[in-house]
């Protein structure tokens, strides 16, 4: 295997907010032009990997790790001004609320042409254009010259997509791009994410809390829960055979017009970090003593790495049906 | 692919009453007689306001002068239309000044943070704990006693409250997203500040600031008052209420005049103000 673009090592953050760690040291690795998701429930510390990983949380967050490597360089060591250029040139970022994500009273490409110095914008700018062409915005040449408020949702998200796509990056990360849009513009999004990814080589770590959408893009997924990797593995894997309980209830949550489910809903609350034990061991429906005393490391079976005790047992004790989660693509 | 088209919500949170527009549109024709009255006052006054005629000394107003004359028989509807430049284009002067001042520490305070937010506060509570006219006042007669120091003093009387309330603005601002989305894109900390961040206080500032020309005005016509501003024969409206003291029983008109100018131009502006600020909320 190739050196990797991303490699994310014990990464811990704790929100100056909250005593417990939203992050709890966790490792992974994306290849060049290769697209990884991270799923997860909300507060799974999915988002807070994506920011941290971009340095954007040093206002509100510790971020602690052995390392995270980019090409080679420790991001975590980068100053202002190496971080300011990673932003622009390497890494393009695009955030789960579009209308929050622009200034409001400054011109679409006035705004993302800031970062680039006066003689480079013209060319930026036409650069900027074919770009918002590709991702779809019609009348683009008129549309740079815009305020964002004139625009839809759905328009503005591709505007930030081909904003992030300017400076030519090879890691996109997205956080959420799609959820706070409506289902046709999500399949167009995604549908374009891909398409990029291929033309350009790019890589991908794409957040979200929907598995169609991951499975409809993602080599590879990643799943947390409590600020723990759970399980990790290639993704059509991972969906049709999951080793651990918890991915199990998350792909069985997913409704389906086909074959009505019913749907565990937990009244418990996520458990304390600090407790011994495995984090998923008071929601677990296959719980043994052992769960709630040694925490279950995360381990190589097969093609995926599972945290559980008695992943051996899970497609068994829970009858998942082979192959019951059908992608939508 | 489905193409997304053009369709603009280019109205969206624009929707005002129409008082509120009368109440803007009131604004501006008022700025705007206001300005013509201070670039070109000869055009509206009939006398030169500097020219003495002491064979027609204090007279009641008559059809050859409408206001009455002053003690040098200086028509006093010409000085008032002069002392417009004096007194309001002086206030108008200083709170561009002051809300820029502040505006520009004030957010530099909030967004950098730190030191420099800290000690940037402790001079503005320095000059907020101070009661502002008595501070005009020491300012002023400190620097001098003409129309420039008395300009001065309020300038530096006024811009601490600004920077006070741009810095809170500041604070909660650079929580949005879109700051955050500046960064990504590789935006620089002076970019984001004066790109994004000053610019959303300019609402708040300017409401503020039209506010601020009536209080401004009150005091600077305080000072000169108290002969720390203009300096005669200059026809600044608070001066030549000043001179006015000695014949107030006998020529009511002498005081009454410049004494409306004022009312009228405060009221005014804190009106105006006050209907700025319902517009686009």
């Amino acid at each position: 295997m190739s050196e990797p673009l991303l490699s994310v090592k014990n990464l811990e953050v704790t929100y100056f907010s909250s005593p417990t760690s939203a992050v709890k040291g966790i490792s992974f690795d994306i290849q060049p032009a290769s697209c990884l998701a991270i799923v997860g429930e909300s507060g799974s510390g999915k988002s807070t990997t994506a920011l941290a990983i971009a340095r954007l949380l040093e206002n509100s967050a510790a971020t602690k790790a052995s390392a995270i490597l980019f090409e080679g360089n420790n991001i975590l060591k980068a100053t202002k001004k190496e971080l300011r250029k990673l932003r622009k040139d390497r890494i393009g970022i695009v955030f789960q609320d579009p209308i929050a994500s622009w200034n409001l009273s400054r011109k679409v490409g006035t705004q993302l042409l800031d970062a680039f110095d006066k003689s480079e914008r013209p060319e930026r700018r036409e650069k900027l254009i074919s770009y918002m062409e590709k991702v779809g915005i019609d009348k683009a040449a008129q549309v740079i010259d815009m305020y964002p408020y004139m625009l839809s949702g759905g328009m503005m998200q591709r505007a930030m997509i081909a904003g992030a796509l300017l400076g030519n990056p090879v890691l996109l990360i997205a956080d959420e791009p799609t959820s706070a849009l409506d289902v046709t513009v999500q399949a167009d999004l995604l549908n374009l994410l891909s398409e990029l990814r291929k033309e350009q080589g790019l890589a991908m770590l794409l957040v979200s809390h929907n598995l169609a959408v991951v499975s409809q893009i993602a080599e590879r997924t990643v799943v947390m829960y409590s600020g723990e990797i759970i399980e990790e593995g290639p993704t059509s894997t991972l969906i049709n055979s999951a080793k651990h309980p918890y991915t199990v209830n998350l792909i069985r949550s997913m409704p389906s017009m086909d074959q009505p489910r019913k749907v565990t809903l937990y009244t418990n609350e996520i458990r304390n970090a600090s407790s011994q034990g495995c984090v998923y061991a008071n929601r677990c429906p296959l719980v043994i003593p052992m769960c709630n005393s040694e925490k279950p490391v995360l381990q190589l079976i097969g093609e995926t790495k599972v945290a559980c005790h008695r992943h051996s047992e899970v497609a068994k004790l829970l009858e998942v049906p082979n192959g019951a989660i059908t992608s939508n693509s | 692919m489905i193409r997304t088209g053009v369709n603009f919500i280019s109205k969206r949170g624009r929707k005002s009453s129409v008082s509120q527009k009368i109440g803007v549109s009131f604004f501006t024709t008022f700025v705007i007689l206001l300005l013509t009255v201070i670039l070109f006052p000869g055009f509206f006054a009939p006398y030169d306001p500097l020219e003495l005629d002491v064979i027609n000394r204090l007279q009641a107003p008559s059809k050859a002068h409408i206001f009455g004359t002053d003690e040098g028989g200086r028509d006093i509807y010409s000085r008032v239309l002069y002392g417009t430049k004096d007194s309001v284009g002086a206030s108008i002067i200083i709170v561009l000044m002051a809300s820029g001042l502040g505006t520009i520490l004030g957010a530099i305070a909030g967004w950098f943070g730190g030191k420099t937010d800290f000690y940037l506060m402790r001079i503005v509570d320095v000059f907020l704990s101070f009661p502002y006219l008595v501070l005009a006042m020491a300012l002023a007669a400190s620097l001098g006693r003409d129309m420039r120091s008395a300009i001065l003093a309020l300038i530096l009387v006024w811009w601490p409250s600004y920077a006070r309330m741009v810095r809170g603005q500041v604070l909660s601002i650079k929580e949005r997203l879109f700051i955050r989305a500046a960064r990504t894109v590789g935006a620089s900390s002076y970019q984001i500040l004066f790109w994004h961040i000053i610019p959303h206080t300019y609402r708040t500032v300017g409401v503020r600031a039209s506010m601020d020309v009536g209080y401004v005005l009150i005091s600077l016509t305080g000072l000169s008052f108290l002969g720390l501003g203009a300096q005669n024969p200059s026809p600044e409206w608070g001066l030549m209420i000043s001179n006015a003291r000695s014949y107030v029983l006998a020529s009511w008109w002498y005081s009454v005049f410049p004494g409306i100018a004022i009312l009228l131009v405060v009221s005014l502006f804190i009106y105006a103000a006050d209907r700025f600020s319902g517009v686009e909320k």
